[in-house]
């Protein structure tokens, strides 16, 4: 149970979070002096004197002990009595408040005795991966997306999330799964025999089809409109190569009109628009874009020659933006910051065709040798902020044919872009101007100020070249490093070159076998060299090496050599059937993946680990103990990353040194790019922007809301939490934050004025009627019915998400409403406060249905309104504890100010809640009160946070099972069996 | 064929609902399922359990008068091509799924308690309890004796994020299949996943002798696993080892599967079926799972079905058929006529999208007769009156004849409040599964069924 939800009664809650909070040795409470009474008076008549409903009959505890031994009953005594399901209003005699804080806090005081001295960090249970973690793991782990669990069923969830031990259940058609994965994972990853080429053609019509295409026409043609990420794709997994990339397509003619999907408006291009263009893109990179000719008797096919890494990879067509254009010009470098393109793309389909007679390989940037200045990101790009070159050396047997490829962008500064060279042993071959991110000077009286790519969209730069047998060095080198410091633009200081790798493909090679993942590739290096004269013996040994480096980082702790000798079994059976080297260790490997140690998280001890049972003392439950130092990062990584830990947390662990450098290593998590995982996963559900993809509002009263909208909504929520995130921002940003991050579309749904384009920008709010979260239109849309608003879903949301104190839900069967109520009249808020009329249902809407309103000025997909209907809208109001607000900005400031204590403990509960992956308990108190204090003694900064969830009692330990397994299992279990039909 | 399920471009669909094109099935079956000769032709019988969530428009789901040539209320009215094929019930209760001293959260009790028979215990995750299902306990006696012990199917994928309904955690809103009091079968939600489970995912090619390695590997791995579980078990805690023990049940389940791999082998789709590729409107994604589950019976590869429709509380809206509002809203109707119409509108709907499913059923010829003759396909919600969240009354029905066990084509009024599970023995009586007790049953039902056990 949450306890937020336990001690919050429905009209009580500043009252019992006071007595909480202050935490004075109270009088103790006396079920005979204090509690009895009101039991008698209330109870009783189905619950006592002879009379036993549910199977409860309250007069049987005569004492406080009876109680406690009894703890399952009362806890539902406490539940139903704090949320006023208990007593029915049956026309008798009803508790005050005050009566039920009485029964509640003495059921409190009895049940959760909480002994500082002895605190309970809770069982974790064994958690198996969920779809999530089980792919983040496999790319980290194997170095290919291949994003194998989204074959997988989904995952249940339970109290919020989806990472929860307990509901994780693995059933038979999961293990299935598992298996499966394993073979199509490792049998990518280690491929043994050359590869055929194969042409693989999906008609558009069933590619995947961008979020603002309109999709086939009838006959097979796919439109795509110029907008941004209007694109087809298809996502195939394939080895490494050179592959070519080809669609069929052709344009309509510029200038013409035509309606959008739930668009009333249709699209008008005026002006002299300029060639309709499709990019041929390899997931976020351009490849290569065309002019799409228009005459539709005679569609053509447009290739580009790309190299694929092994994995998943999505090749898409899509609409290319137009650069530059009248109204952005002064904003535009060389970016991308474009407007519409004219013309419409019609593709039919999409084919890929490879791995093409060549031998290709990729070369990551930190692969590379370096020279110059600069540094590489945590994505592993080489950022050369002056003169210098990224290179690397290749051997070629007898003449051929390459292409050397470089994928690239740049940073800007000065007028003239960023020049990369491509050269080989030092000569230039050809030199590139390198596409910048848009970038916009900050702008007086308008909402945005500043403005960055978030998503930097690297082109691939190509050049072809004959080159004679012999050692030879390719390298990529920056021409024109310049900086200005002086420029008013923030964005406009340095000019600096990113590269994300270089790409050799010898065409005259015949088709390699390919190239392994770099992970996988490391693990085969540390191996001996394998050649025709090495004995088999040998050959175990490699293989032994191969497979222990690998189950180390697949089960995140040192493994026993037992184990691997019984691993190294399943290498010697393949062996003896005759198959090769790689076949036995991968037959091992597969054993890995599906082996508990892989798919569960937690302390799964290895062979030789004794677990140490500290003996207790009288027969007192054994001491908690501090999770090992492998369980420890495993921990913080799944909870920072979702994934597994890196070399360095293993390495930690291993030398028992994971503890000490704990904060450090949480910063050093939080600041990697895996930290996104945060976002999606904890934000994603915390503020649930993750079900706004299964929303679906009125079409015909919200024609503006289509997947484009609906996507930058989703957009905006994930980048304003990354960026309290990675700047460090107070978590009370997310309340009252006066900032927000738009593109043009979702600026112009807000009447944000300036920002056009595709990009997302950050802009101030300022001026504006929004603040923080409460105000993004996703929230607001995913808090409303499909065809109006609904303050009371938006007031509980609040309630449940920002201050941990949800309502408790509608009594079973509410009273049907008299026929006059049916005539409830004016504005939705006025028949809401008819309805309030009614003091079954007062108690908890007085707590929900005035955030509500405060929010009424936002439409049902979170657009502004001054009217609902005909009325003009009244958006000001009081909370349940007095204080008045007159907009939904004042409500936000005041929920910051006056709801801190609330707010904090929420966001400690819903943070701890995720990082356990457990539900929290009464005996979690002490543990939140501290998250929170640390919060606030942190200057409430998201790092704080984090760090004091990381640092609590339940994240390092682990209760100890006492001998015979925890007989808190069984105190807690079973419920009655079905009961008393006549009820 | 109805027009509008034109999937076109959807190669799955291709020759649906088109027998002719299907003639080869009896070859499809393995030949020890009918029997020694023609004449003691016997063909397996197959349970399935659609679910369809937030009860029903009772007024216009409960036909007046009872046994045979009653009339059809208007949500049954879809049905009418098979009204001599399926039984409607009147009188049966889902009583575990009632509030019981639990308070709130109704829509998970309904679906938790439905096939089990069993009151959920009220917990957001820690210790999740409901009972075994009457599918899982027919799968546990009876599905050795196909590929597939059963198969589980749902349009709708858990929750994206939030909690579920009122301290209940999603798992119970999101399954109706039980293997275990702890642990649900998670349905397949993704039309081609559950295509790929019938007929493999098409791109083996490889040899008959790569593929018994291939066999025998996987036994060594599972040998492997299973080790390193039972070697993990001793060390750990109680809670741990009921975690694992879903591990070790799913393991072994998977080498009988491999064990059997002879016996039963990967079944070639019929000609002109093809795996599906995507879906882009709800009426789609439903047609497809209730042609898997067609194909699994079919094919023989799997006796034993649940299909959730949508999960109970679903709000969707249903736009192709001009209802605006959101599902579950409407159910709360406060007795407003206009809801009300419309909420029956939306039974009506899933009604008729389940008459398509007979439909395929019946055009699947088995011996003499047709698929269905062999089929019991229960329909229906755990609630009547979704307003109350009332139990009692259900909206249920019962579809195909269970090889000749069933009498149908009547409106069968049982006691007031008997239980469902009472239904489930005799559906599952009829199919030669034994049961003595299901949940909270109290009997059987023995109108309509021939029981002779």
């Amino acid at each position: 149970m949450k306890w937020g939800a336990l001690i919050a009664g429905c009209a009580v809650t500043a009252l019992s979070f006071a007595s909480t909070r202050a935490a004075e040795p109270a009088k103790p409470i006396s079920l005979e002096r204090d509690v009895t009474p009101l039991l008698v008076k209330y109870c009783y008549d189905c619950h006592g004197d002879g009379s036993s409903k549910a199977g409860l009959a309250l007069d049987t505890y005569a004492t406080a002990a009876d109680v406690r031994a009894a703890r399952a009953k009362w806890e539902a005594v406490l539940r139903n009595v704090s949320r006023h399901e208990m007593p029915q209003d049956d026309g008798g005699p009803m508790p005050t408040d005050a009566e039920r804080e009485v029964i509640s806090r003495f059921v409190e005081q009895e049940l959760f005795q909480l002994d500082p001295a002895h605190p309970d960090p809770g069982r974790v249970v064994l958690r198996r991966l969920n779809r999530a973690e089980y792919n983040a793991t496999i790319r980290d782990l194997v170095g290919v997306d291949f994003k194998a669990a989204n074959d997988f069923p989904p995952d249940d969830s339970g109290y919020g999330f989806d990472n929860i031990g307990a509901v994780l259940s693995l059933p038979p058609v999961l293990l299935e799964k598992y298996l499966a994965a394993a073979d199509k994972i490792l049998g990518a990853a280690i491929i043994t025999d050359p590869i055929k080429s194969e042409i693989r053609r999906t008609p558009a019509s069933l590619s995947e089809i961008g979020f603002n295409a309109i999709g086939d026409r009838g006959d097979g043609w796919v439109h795509l409109l110029g907008l941004e990420e209007d694109d087809a794709a298809v996502e195939l997994n394939l080895p490494a190569g050179d592959y070519i990339f080809r669609v069929l397509a052709f344009a309509t003619k510029v200038g013409g009109a035509l309606k959008g999907q739930g668009s009333e408006t249709p699209l008008v291009f005026t002006g002299d628009p300029g060639p309709t263009k499709l990019a041929l893109m390899l997931n976020d990179a351009f490849v290569q874009d065309f002019t799409i000719g228009t005459d539709e008797a005679k569609p053509q096919t447009y290739e580009a020659r790309i190299g694929v890494p092994t994995g998943r990879q999505r090749f898409r067509a899509s609409v290319a933006r137009k650069r530059g254009g009248q109204d952005n010009e002064t904003f535009m470098l060389n970016g991308r910051l474009g407007q519409q393109q004219p013309g419409i793309v019609f593709v039919k389909w999409l084919e890929v065709e490879g791995p093409l007679p060549a031998a290709t390989r990729r070369y990551r940037a930190d692969q590379l040798e370096v020279s110059g200045k600069g540094n590489f990101t945590a994505a592993g790009e080489r950022v050369l902020k002056g003169p210098g070159e990224v290179a690397v050396p290749v051997n070629i047997a007898r003449e051929t044919e390459v292409i050397i490829r470089a994928q690239a962008y740049a940073q800007q500064a000065g007028t003239e872009p960023a020049r990369m060279e491509l050269r080989v042993d030092g000569r230039p071959l050809q030199t590139f101007d390198v596409l910048a991110p848009a970038t916009m000077q900050p702008i007086a009286k308008q909402h945005v100020f500043s403005l960055s790519l978030l998503v930097p969209r690297p082109y691939v730069y190509e050049v072809r070249a004959k080159l004679p047998p012999g050692a030879h060095r390719v390298s990529a080198a920056f021409l024109n490093n310049t900086s200005d410091p002086a420029a008013e633009n923030p964005n406009l200081r340095e000019r600096n070159l990113i590269v994300q790798h270089l790409e050799v493909s010898l065409l005259d090679e015949p088709v390699l076998i390919p190239q392994k993942p770099e992970p996988i590739q490391r693990l085969f290096a540390g191996a001996p060299r394998l050649g025709p004269n090495v004995r088999s013996v040998d050959e175990t040994a490699a293989a032994r090496v191969v497979v222990s480096a690998f189950t180390r980082r697949a089960w995140r702790r040192s493994v026993a050599p037992v184990e691997i000798d019984r691993l190294m079994e399943l290498y010697t059976l393949a062996r003896a059937g005759g198959e090769s080297f790689e076949a036995g260790v991968k037959l091992a490997m597969k054993a890995t993946l599906v082996s508990p140690h892989f798919l569960f998280i937690g302390e799964t001890p290895s062979a030789l680990a004794t677990t140490v049972r500290v003996p207790a003392a009288n027969g007192a439950k054994p001491a908690p103990q501090p999770v090992d130092e492998f369980a420890l990062a495993a921990r913080l990584s799944y909870f920072i990353w979702s994934s597994l830990p890196d070399d360095e947390l293993l390495a930690l662990a291993e030398r028992g040194e994971l503890r000490a450098n704990l904060a450090a290593q949480t910063r050093r998590l939080l600041a990697s790019p895996k930290a996104h995982a945060l976002v999606e996963n904890f934000a994603g559900q915390w503020l649930q922007i993750r079900s706004l993809e299964t929303f679906a509002p009125d079409r015909k009263l919200f024609p503006e809301f289509d997947p484009v909208l609906r996507s930058a909504m989703q957009r905006e929520t994930e980048l304003f939490f990354e960026h309290v995130m990675r700047e460090d921002r107070s978590v009370f940003d997310f309340l009252t934050g006066d900032y927000t991050f738009v593109n043009g579309r979702l600026a112009k749904f807000y009447g944000i004025p300036g920002v056009t384009g595709d990009e997302f920008q950050k802009g101030s709010l300022v001026g504006t009627p929004r603040r923080g979260v409460l105000t993004h239109a996703g929230v607001l849309t995913l808090t409303s019915n499909p065809t109006r608003t609904s303050p009371v879903k938006r007031g509980k949301w609040v309630l449940e998400n920002l201050l941990g104190t949800p309502p408790p839900p509608p009594p079973p069967n509410i009273p049907e409403l008299d026929d006059k109520s049916r005539k409830l009249a004016g504005t939705l808020r006025q028949q809401l406060e008819q309805h309030r009329a009614n003091p079954n249902c007062a108690s908890c809407h007085a707590r929900m249905d005035p955030i509500g309103f405060g929010l009424e000025n936002f439409n049902a997909i979170g657009a502004w309104r001054d009217k609902d209907g005909d009325a003009p809208v009244d958006a000001a109001g009081a909370l349940a504890s007095g204080d008045k607000f007159a907009n939904a900005v004042e409500l936000s400031s005041l929920l910051a100010q006056k709801r801190r204590w609330e707010y904090t403990h929420s966001m400690a509960d819903r943070m701890l809640t995720y990082a356990l992956g457990r539900g929290t308990e009464y005996y979690d108190r002490p543990a939140l009160d501290k998250i929170a204090e640390r919060l606030e003694q942190g200057g409430d900064k998201f790092s704080a946070l984090v760090l004091a969830v990381v640092d609590s009692f339940p994240f390092q330990n682990r209760r100890v099972d006492a001998p015979g397994g925890p007989a808190a299992l069984s105190a807690l279990g079973a419920k009655s069996p079905p009961r008393d039909q006549g009820r | 064929m109805n027009s509008k399920f034109q999937i076109g471009r959807r190669t799955f669909l291709r020759g649906l609902g088109t027998a002719v094109a299907l003639p080869m099935l009896d070859s499809l079956l393995p030949v020890r399922a009918f029997g020694a000769g023609a004449a003691a032709q016997k063909f397996p019988k197959r349970m399935a359990w659609v679910y369809v969530p937030n009860g029903a428009n009772m007024a216009d789901w409960t036909p007046a008068a009872t046994g045979a040539g009653y009339e059809l209320p208007l949500i049954l009215q879809p049905l009418a091509a098979h009204k001599n094929d399926f039984n409607v019930f009147t009188g049966l209760a889902n009583r575990q799924g009632d509030e019981l001293g639990d308070g709130g959260g109704a829509h998970a009790r309904a679906s938790a308690s439905f096939l089990t028979g069993v009151h959920p215990r009220k917990t957001a995750g820690a210790d999740i309890k409901a009972g075994v299902s009457c599918d899982q306990i027919a799968a546990n006696q009876i599905g050795g004796e196909t590929r597939l012990p059963s198969l589980e199917l749902s349009c709708d994928g858990g929750q994206r994020a939030g909690s579920c309904d009122s301290g209940y955690s999603c798992i119970y809103q999101f399954n109706v299949s039980w293997k275990s009091e702890t642990q649900p079968m998670i349905p397949e939600v993704n039309p081609r996943a559950a295509f790929e489970r019938l007929f493999g995912n098409g791109d083996v090619g490889a040899t008959l002798e790569a593929s018994a390695r291939r066999a025998q590997h996987h036994k060594s791995i599972l040998d492997y696993v299973l080790d390193d579980a039972h070697r993990l078990e001793g060390r750990l805690g109680a809670d741990d080892r009921r975690k694992l023990d879903e591990y070790l049940t799913s393991v072994r389940e998977l080498e009988r599967r491999i064990a059997r791999a002879d016996q039963f082998p990967v079944p070639k789709a019929p000609d002109g079926v093809q795996a599906p590729e995507m879906f882009e409107t709800y009426e789609q994604h439903m047609q497809l799972m209730y042609e898997v589950m067609a194909l699994a019976f079919q094919t023989d590869s799997t006796r034993i079905a649940t299909f959730i429709v949508a999960h109970d509380g679903s709000n969707r809206p249903y736009p192709s058929i001009g209802i605006r509002d959101g599902h579950h809203d409407l159910s709360h109707h406060r007795e407003d006529a206009e809801k009300k119409n419309k909420l029956a509108q939306i039974n009506r709907y899933h009604t008729a999208q389940f008459a398509r499913f007979l439909d395929r059923l019946k055009a699947i010829p088995e011996g003499d007769g047709t698929l269905l003759d062999n089929c019991m396909i229960q329909y229906g919600s755990a609630l009547s009156n979704g307003d109350k969240h009332s139990p009692e009354n259900l909206p249920i029905l019962v579809a195909g004849h269970g090889g000749g066990r069933i009498a149908t084509g009547r409106h069968v009024r049982v006691e007031d409040k008997t239980p469902m599970t009472n239904l489930y023995r005799s559906m599952l009586g009829a199919a030669d599964v034994r049961t003595e007790r299901i949940g909270d049953s109290t009997g059987r039902i023995d109108e309509v069924f021939a029981h002779n056990t």
